[in-house]
């Protein structure tokens, strides 16, 4: 997962998508295997907790509030996530032509995918699966 | 902005389903569930407080109103409970 930090600090996006994807196949693998062991069940837990919040909360989002700033012209990070996500064309006709500007909102366009991902189960990154694959397995001692 | 409202805690996603026009929803984080209710709601308050948050995203999305790091505001407030939320101060009080 640490190639996941590495193409956040290039911004390399295309790569980072692969990377998502990667991670997304072996995370529904795991939950789909009925022998999976209790050591993968943990595997799967690590990815969906990394996939679904450490990624995206922390470091995804320490990475856009490291970088808008340095956007010309200035633009404060809840003005760009705003401009992204209502589409405001005022704004983004600002940027239209800036290439950071589109890296970042390309970068920031693939974060809110993994946030809203919903599996074939229907519920978000498959978290209804995970709960009943995750509770099959646990030990009768865990704590 | 300052706005008035019944609260609906969520919980669990099966509580979208409760809400009713206008409440102000009080959740820990949203999921995509939210996106057949959203329309109803007239804001969010979220525990948690990350930028990138789901139930961030979702606001900015559909132009809701937002308190994002609520922590402890479903214990605090309870259903059908009347509050004003003003989000240039970032506060919630209770009518």
């Amino acid at each position: 997962m640490q190639r996941l930090i590495k193409y956040t600090y290039l911004l390399d996006n295309n790569r980072l998508a692969a990377e998502i994807e990667k991670w997304w196949r072996l995370y529904q693998r795991l939950i789909a295997d009925k022998s999976c062991s209790w050591a993968q069940a943990n595997e799967a837990r690590a990815i969906l907790y990394f996939l679904g919040y450490i990624f995206p909360e922390i470091v995804a989002c320490g990475s856009l509030a490291r970088r808008v700033p340095l956007l010309r012209p200035k633009i404060s990070l809840d003005d760009f996530l705003s401009a992204v996500d209502s589409r405001e064309q005022k704004i983004l006709r600002l940027y239209e032509h800036n290439q950071k500007f589109k890296q970042l909102e390309r970068f920031y366009l693939l974060v809110k995918a993994l946030k809203n991902r919903v599996a074939a189960d229907g519920s978000y990154l498959a978290e209804e699966t995970f709960n009943k694959f995750y509770a099959r397995r646990k030990p009768k001692n865990y704590f | 902005m300052k706005i008035s409202g019944r609260v609906r805690i969520i919980n669990y996603p099966g509580d979208y389903a409760r809400i009713q026009d206008q409440e102000i929803i009080i959740v820990r984080n949203t999921n995509p569930d939210i996106v057949l209710y959203v329309n109803k709601i007239s804001a969010i308050v979220a525990e948690v407080g990350s930028p990138l948050a789901h139930a961030a995203i979702i606001a900015r999305e559909y132009r809701k109103p937002l308190i994002l790091g609520a922590a402890g505001a479903r214990r605090k407030f309870k259903n059908g409970q009347i509050i004003t939320i003003d989000t240039a101060r970032k506060t919630i009080c209770s009518a």
